[in-house]
């Protein structure tokens, strides 16, 4: 049981590691595309009323004053309190908040407890304030895990708008993460009320000496494990996409200039090939054979 | 309802009742006032498939057989594999990769979508609704997820001939304002997805609206413009419109065309020549005033800024943007401005911009800076009490939201129009008129109604609440759209609810306001007679 804890952990963040990178690369590997950006640009100079560098007579003749400060601002200040969402549908903001409150003090109880069991394995005693932090941050993250999962899954199947479009593997991830919480919260109760057998648990997977946890422990470790599975075929990458889609797509209004690399990229793009059928197109032809010739 | 309902067949999924809209402010605020909206005609809907809404924009035919029906949908099928491939799709494949693959159906978007807002909230109007749906036909004919897993991740649908018409009807139920993409805290963009659908039927089935294609694009490649005006007929044009300057302001200009080696090159969405000569007129008297060194070209397209293609067919707006940059280049203008017309601001200034390479790659910007720097700079002399009148501004959504371009029309409201009132919400969280996307120009069967009712009405409504304290026909009133598209719409919808004749509402360009303050020029230069 313990090898295969031990396995299965260093497995599930292989996995995941491995399944994120290669959702990223496709991601970023897609063709350059035309220009669809919408307003407002926060890199922008007049990112408070949305306007753009588009405002300037002869706006080839100045340079772009991009802020990248303060696009990461606007997505910081998003990350942190969800203003579309408050904005919008306080309820669902509510849960909605909660539940990714939960899910980042999970990703920082997983960080307190490996970089824990690192400092100690390099034999530097851990202060009992850390250890109150890593049981701090496991119970903010189980207890607002199950309220705030629990509410999204009651809106979810109570509001028709939601319901609809709301499949069983959506309630399945919301009772599973409950689930995780409610394991967690009985571990800390019945057999690791700091987390220490826990830490000491990656302190065995570092220096490959498995030792023995708890049943309800083993059942923790395994739930967390399957959750690191799980998540690549979920949205939950959308902690980063939404930076590419922000950065790649929506404020992407990059000019293409004569010369330029993008302009080169581009030439790539034109000189493809197109298979599409439509009677005004020749398939067959390349993009920039067809935007030269007026087909009637 | 449900996703795959539309797969279903039925008479008709929705019925829009003029007690489901949502409801106007006096004097329209009794929804027994509300025009009817025209029904199909039994012949229609025999010959067309209509079960959607009861609305046709596209008129798609029935199939005579069943080997019409399945080649149909294969047709779909195909040209939905190679919308999600780089070599045919790479100029908006990551783009709707993103829409497709990360939207969490949070529905935050859908108050946002004036469309289904006016409807009551009709399911399909939904800007998540053909979002999902293309989703399903993705996960089961494309990716052919198995059975277990579709199930549980409630991807079943059935591909059908009714779900493809039925979709394709539906990709014309969104005017791509993207207004609900700009509130998607993860950057999907359903209104993309509209447009993307569009491109299936144009690109591999040869399907879209005939004012789009055929009258549209098509024959703005053959003939010079979408309006039909051959560059022989420009000529007859510019000449009734020197002697229209001449007569209303005493003022002789040549207008400047085909002139080699000018400073600007000033493309006018061709309609502005047809239906509201003053506004091209006004251009003309503005830069002729500021001693602009500027011209018209006469060359074919070269009179039409429009771009359809930005709507519907990536093949299309790639050929008018070529176009439109090889007469600049032969002209050997130093710049190209584009009139009052927004889709054609966002196709040649923005879209076209990763189209345009090497030596077609010729600056291009919008014509409000130029105005604003006149009319902010004192250029041209002007008299705002001249413009002494409520006035608001419409703002058009390629210009703003898709653009950017918010303040230079508002400074230049600011400066010549002492009674502006800004609408609610306006700038780059304004509402579409209703006519984008093409809507404006879509004249078939019973589309026009929808689109007044309809796509329209947050827009009525947002013009009627700005005017409300002065809403009496008494007082004359304007709206200002820079936009030749919108105009269009604001016009059709006026004239559906007869809100010149109740309220006295006129609308009209931005040019013309300010050649109406100009101290030089005797008579008000707006006729306040409805057209």
């Amino acid at each position: 049981m313990n090898i295969f804890l031990v396995i299965f952990t260093y497995f599930s963040y292989c996995f995941i590691a491995v399944a994120y990178t290669i959702k990223i690369a496709k991601y970023i590997k897609l063709p350059v595309h035309l220009r669809w950006e919408l307003y407002p640009v926060m890199h922008e100079e007049k990112y408070h009323y949305g306007g753009s560098y588009l405002e300037q007579k002869d706006w080839w003749d100045y340079g772009q004053h991009k802020s990248l400060w303060k696009a990461l601002r606007y997505l910081l200040r998003d990350y942190l309190y969800f203003e579309s969402y408050l904005k919008k549908d306080k309820v669902y903001w509510f849960f909605l908040y909660i539940a990714h409150i939960s899910f980042l003090a999970l990703i920082l109880f997983q960080i307190l407890i490996i970089s824990s069991a690192i400092i100690e394995l390099n034999g530097i005693r851990i202060a009992g304030d850390s250890a109150s932090l890593i049981k701090i941050s496991g119970i903010i993250c189980f207890i607002t895990g199950i309220i705030g999962n629990m509410g999204l899954f009651i809106i979810r199947l109570s509001r028709p708008d939601l319901r609809i479009y709301t499949n069983i593997l959506i309630y399945f991830g919301y009772m599973f993460y409950i689930l995780l919480c409610i394991i967690g919260l009985l571990a800390l109760y019945y057999a690791d009320s700091h987390f220490l057998w826990y830490r000491e648990f990656w302190k065995g997977m570092f220096i490959l000496q498995p030792i023995s946890v708890s049943f309800i422990m083993a059942i923790f470790i395994m739930l967390i494990n399957l959750h690191l599975v799980y998540l690549p075929f979920t949205k939950a990458i959308h902690y980063i996409t939404r930076l590419f889609a922000f950065f790649l797509i929506r404020w992407d209004d990059k000019p293409n200039k004569k010369g330029g690399k993008l302009e080169k990229k581009i030439m790539e793009k034109m000189d493809q090939k197109v298979s599409w059928l439509g009677p005004h197109i020749e398939a067959g032809k390349r993009w920039i054979d067809l935007a030269k010739m007026d087909k009637r | 309802m449900k996703i795959e309902d539309l797969s279903k067949k039925s008479e008709q999924l929705i019925e829009i009742t003029p007690h489901d809209l949502i409801p106007l402010p006096y004097p329209y605020d009794n929804p027994t006032d509300e025009p009817p909206m025209k029904g199909l005609t039994e012949e229609q809907k025999a010959r067309y498939e209509a079960s959607l809404d009861g609305i046709l924009a596209i008129g798609i035919p029935k199939p005579s057989n069943k080997e019409e029906e399945e080649g149909f949908v294969k047709r779909f099928l195909s040209g939905l594999e190679k919308l999600l491939t780089p070599a045919n799709n790479w100029t908006f494949l990551q783009p709707l990769y993103h829409s497709l693959e990360y939207c969490v159906k949070c529905q935050i978007c859908n108050d946002s979508c004036p469309a289904y807002l006016a409807s009551g909230k009709k399911e399909i109007y939904r800007p998540t609704y053909r979002a999902e749906v293309l989703r399903r036909i993705i996960n089961k004919y494309i990716k052919k997820s198995n059975k277990v897993l579709l199930k549980l991740a409630g991807s079943d649908i059935d591909l059908n001939w009714t779900l493809v018409a039925r979709l394709g009807e539906l990709a014309y139920r969104c005017t791509l304002c993207r207004k609900c993409a700009q509130v998607c805290p993860l950057g999907v963009d359903n209104g993309l997805i509209s447009r993307e659908i569009r491109k299936i039927f144009s690109q591999e089935m040869g399907i879209a609206p005939k004012e789009l294609h055929e009258m549209g694009t098509v024959q703005q490649l053959r003939t010079g413009s979408s309006t039909g005006i051959t560059p022989k007929a420009l000529g007859n044009i510019i000449e009734f419109m020197e002697e229209e300057i001449e007569e209303k302001t005493g003022r002789k200009i040549k207008i400047p065309v085909d002139k080699e080696g000018a400073e600007i090159l000033l493309i006018h969405n061709a309609g502005e020549f047809i239906s509201w000569p003053e506004n091209t007129e006004a251009f003309a008297i503005i830069f002729d005033a500021a001693g602009i060194d500027w011209t018209l070209a006469s060359d074919l397209i070269g009179y039409d800024a429009v771009n359809y293609g930005v709507w519907y067919d990536d093949v299309q707006l790639a050929r008018i943007a070529v176009k439109h940059a090889e007469i600049a280049r032969q002209l050997k203008v130093k710049k190209i401005n584009v009139g009052e017309c927004g889709h054609a601001h966002k196709a040649m200034i923005v879209v076209a911009d990763r189209v345009l390479t090497g030596e077609l790659n010729i600056p291009r910007e919008s014509a409000l800076p130029i105005l604003q720097e006149l009319v902010c700079n004192g250029k041209i002399k002007l008299d705002p009490s001249r413009n002494n009148f409520p006035v608001t501004l419409h703002d058009p959504c390629n210009m703003v939201r898709l653009m950017g371009i918010v303040e230079p029309q508002r400074q230049i409201m600011r400066n010549i129009c002492p009674d502006f009132r800004e609408m609610e919400p306006h700038g780059v969280e304004n509402y579409c008129c209703g006519g984008g996307s093409g809507f404006a120009i879509m004249q078939s069967m019973n589309f026009p109604d929808w689109r007044s009712a309809v796509s329209g009405r947050l827009k009525l409504k947002q013009i009627l609440e700005v005017f409300q304290s002065v809403i009496s026909p008494e007082t004359k009133k304007y709206v200002c759209a820079p936009c030749s598209n919108c105009k269009g719409q604001i016009r059709d919808l006026f004239a559906y609810y007869n809100v010149f004749e109740r309220c006295n509402i006129f609308y009209g360009g931005l040019v013309e306001l300010i050649v109406n303050a100009m101290v030089d020029i005797k008579k008000p230069f707006i006729e306040w007679e409805w057209h």
